[in-house]
């Protein structure tokens, strides 16, 4: 029995299954997998060819679907929720093998984890930072007292670095291998929407782009949509969006018919993206961050023709919608509560005190009204979308 | 989700749900799905594909389809046993409506 320690196997799991691979060439067969001690255990046997497929799912039983019994996989070891799938039969006789959604969406989670950690190690480590300084900075010294438990201290501090260091190597190993693994599996319906698309290269820089900024309007998709068929209907032809979504570059031409329709997306799976490009629609922008996934998607359409619609159910529609304003709400209330309580410290202090009512003891206030709006513009749109269904219906 | 609750949650089955669940006598991709709806409905249904993606998440969150990746690594849909028995009791449920339909139908015209 050969013993491997991997520590972070799952961050890349197309990785993982080439190792395994070519440890099965070598002649070492994966027996177990001891998921706690990231502990690869292999047999040595007589070199084989073995493809590996690893995969994740939460409602998984112990026994395999025959879809992939039929094509030969069996398990080769499991922990938990993990799976390792092995097939002894050539790549192009494999007709059937497991999804990556699982892995995807459980590394995201993953990184979620890290990306809170890492918030909150590196405000202690400010925090801390802070009090030196000020401290630094009131006296001109600081003062060191000798103390045994300095190496307390140290150790922490070492500790603390140390986790943002993998949380940072996490968040970048995991962020790379998903979106491989998401181009992939959604890597042939791109090619083909890509070869239909106008080879329109025009730099930047070139002085042709009509450009517009267009700040917050994720709290009014519909909105956004119709000012984008607005401008094509007078010429101007969407070319591109900047990277973080917030200016829409534009190329004067003939104006023409299209749909627009921006999205919210909590998981963004590769199936997701086929099915849209499959039917025709033509992916514009898609934001950077994992966490806050827009999408926008549009689709020209011919004089005569019905306006192409992304919801053909009207419930489906406001179920995306409602998901998307609850899920704002719920991330912008603690923020509304911090600015209320501190728009009310600075308000009490300019009652009581007479303080100084300066421009940045206004800011918390400022804040609160501005989260607030969006809150509301997000439940307006909402409420918007359910009268255009009922009036539809009607 | 067990048995009873997939019926309580899917039946009467919505136009929608039903014409997915009754394509999927064999595996098929998202937009094959979208196809064969508008085949057999005689081009009166264009399913969304927002309105597809979203039934199939749910029905594959139920238990009711499963999916796999075919050797172009894209995603097939799949019937499961759960979702057979729920199409056949949605069937069952049809069957009886369009039976009075027929029997009544008489004496409104």
């Amino acid at each position: 029995m050969k013993k491997i320690i991997k520590p972070f196997w799952s961050y890349d799991v197309e990785q993982t299954e080439d190792w395994l691979q070519e440890m099965a060439e070598q002649g070492y067969i994966l027996k177990k997998l001891h998921r706690a001690s990231r502990t690869f255990y292999f047999e040595q046997a007589a070199p084989q060819n073995l493809s590996y497929r690893i995969s994740f799912d939460r409602n998984q039983g112990p026994v395999l679907a025959s879809r992939f019994l039929e094509n030969g996989w069996t398990i080769a070891a499991a922990s938990g929720k993990w799976q390792i799938l092995q097939n002894s039969k050539p790549a192009n006789e494999i007709k059937a093998a497991p999804v990556r959604q699982g892995v995807i969406t459980h590394n995201r989670n993953v990184s979620f984890v890290f990306f809170g950690l890492l918030f909150y190690l590196l405000g202690v480590l400010l925090a801390n930072l802070s009090t030196l300084v000020s401290s630094w900075l009131q006296d001109g010294t600081v003062a060191v007292e000798p103390s045994p438990l300095w190496a307390i201290t140290y150790l922490f501090l070492a500790l603390t670095l140390g986790a943002i260091g993998l949380a940072i190597y996490s968040i970048v190993k995991i962020k790379k291998s998903n979106q491989a693994m998401l181009q992939k599996e959604s890597g042939i319906a791109a090619a083909k929407w890509k070869s239909s698309q106008p080879t329109l290269e025009i730099p930047e820089s070139s002085g042709r782009f009509v450009k517009k900024a267009k700040l917050g309007w994720m709290y009014a998709p519909d909105r956004l949509e119709s000012w984008l068929e607005k401008m094509e209907q007078q010429g101007y032809q969407l070319h591109h969006v900047g990277t973080i979504g917030t200016v829409f570059y534009f190329v004067k031409g003939e104006p023409r018919r299209m749909s627009y329709h921006a999205e919210y997306m909590s998981t963004v799976e590769s199936s997701y993206f086929s099915i849209y490009e499959d039917a025709g629609w033509l992916k514009i922008f898609e934001s950077w961050s994992a966490m806050e996934k827009w999408v926008i998607w549009c689709r020209e359409y011919k004089e005569g023709e019905e306006k192409p619609r992304i919801y053909s159910e009207g419930s489906s529609h406001l179920k995306r919608a409602r998901r998307m304003a609850g899920l704002y709400t719920v991330l912008f209330l603690p923020l509304l509560f911090i600015y209320a309580v501190n728009a009310n410290r600075e308000f009490q202090e300019f009652i009581n005190e007479g303080a100084a009512l300066s421009l940045f003891g206004l800011l918390p206030a400022i804040a609160f009204v501005l989260f607030l709006s969006f809150i509301y513009r997000m439940w307006a749109y909402y409420i918007r979308l359910r009268k255009n269904y009922s009036v539809f219906h009607r | 989700m067990n048995a009873d609750k997939v019926m309580k949650k899917y039946i009467p089955m919505t136009e929608t749900a039903f014409y997915i669940l009754l394509s999927l006598t064999e595996p098929r991709h998202g937009y094959g799905i979208v196809k064969h709806v508008e085949e057999i409905s005689g081009t009166r249904l264009h399913l969304g594909s927002g309105t597809v993606y979203g039934t199939l998440t749910k029905m594959q969150k139920d238990g009711v389809i499963t999916v796999f990746a075919d050797e172009e690594r894209k995603t097939l849909y799949e019937m499961t046993d759960l979702g057979k028995q729920l199409i056949l009791a949605e069937i069952g449920r049809l069957k009886e409506l369009h039976r009075n339909a027929v029997k009544y139908e008489g004496d409104f015209l």
